[in-house]
């Protein structure tokens, strides 16, 4: 089994970041769903659903908003997301 | 398959019309003795009857039926009352056009097969149209013109108002543009934030992502969405 590094996850985790806060979504999906495989992280998903409301997919964001809080039920900036869109 | 039209609006004549072109077996009925007329030798058979009153509903002999369709417009209490007697009297099943959510919930507790929202229809069938979901909403302003809210066309990427010519080419208004941002905020998560643009300007420019809110004629939108 090949062994991930701590510093391989924090890697994709900033390269994620850095595609969301540029609008470039398509690849911060990417980025973070390979992120996924190495754990499963409240941040990670709630960050996909920004993603994906980016580009205007509610429908996934909202399942990626709810993951997130199945794993961190507390998480406020999730829970102010979610409560958005159904709105919508 | 035998059909009934309870109500003949804008919504049922048509329904009513369209089924008898594919060959149905359709029962009208409404109280307005002018718009039942109109299908006295279109439909199987055109009953001028309040189908709120039980006893004339039974009599009308509707109950062997395959399906009914209650189109009683913004009568909200007949349309419950009506889904109610024709469920009673065994009619298989019930699609009833409802005003608004409520309304469409207390249809299905009442035993109504099927709830339709037109405007929610309306933006269905156009998504379905373009295979994708270009339409996020439809609001019918009059029976022409709509105001719709879709995701920006690719080709619009990047261009401004001004070089787009929406009003020249397509005679479509854009009303407002929504815009997605997204920031880190004081605890370093990132966050998104939504920018409304409305009555935007010439010089203002669409986006990638951008949701525009438009006003025009339903075939021009669908023109404009599809080039």
């Amino acid at each position: 089994m090949k062994k991930i590094k701590k510093e391989d996850y924090d890697d994709l985790l900033e390269t994620g970041q850095f595609y969301l806060l540029n609008k470039n979504y398509k690849e911060a999906i990417e980025v973070f769903k390979k992120a996924l495989t190495i754990k499963e992280d409240y941040l990670i998903y709630y960050q996909l659903g920004l993603a994906y409301e980016g580009l205007n997919e509610v429908d996934k964001a909202r399942e990626m908003y709810r993951k997130s809080l199945e794993l961190k039920p507390d998480f406020d900036e999730a829970n102010k997301r979610l409560d958005e869109l159904v709105k919508e | 398959m035998t059909f009934c039209i309870i109500g003949l609006g804008r919504f049922g004549s048509q329904l009513a019309k369209a089924l008898i072109d594919e060959g149905f077996d359709v029962i009208v009925i409404d109280k307005d003795d002018n718009k039942v007329n109109e299908f006295s030798d279109k439909a199987t058979s055109a009953l001028i009857l309040d189908a709120t009153d039980d006893k004339a509903l039974k009599e009308s002999g509707i109950s062997e039926v395959d399906c009914a369709v209650v189109s009683v417009g913004q009568r909200i209490d007949a349309s419950i009352l009506i889904t109610m007697l024709l469920k009673e009297m065994g009619v298989k099943e019930v699609v009833v056009k409802a005003v608004d959510e409520l309304h469409a919930e207390i249809l299905k507790r009442v035993g109504a097969d099927k709830v339709i929202l037109p405007e929610k229809e309306t933006a269905i069938r156009l998504a379905k149209a373009y295979h994708s979901k270009k339409f996020f909403e439809i609001l019918e302003v009059n029976p022409e013109y709509s105001i719709a809210e879709i995701s920006a066309p690719k080709s619009f990427y990047n261009k401004s108002l001004q070089e787009l010519k929406l009003r020249e080419k397509f005679g479509v208004t854009v009303i407002l543009i929504k815009r997605k941002s997204p920031y880190l905020n004081e605890k370093g998560i990132p966050e998104i934030k939504e920018e409304i643009i409305v009555s935007p300007k010439g010089e203002d420019v669409i986006l990638e992502n951008d949701i525009l809110v438009v006003l025009g004629r339903e075939k021009d939108l669908e023109r404009m969405v599809k080039e």
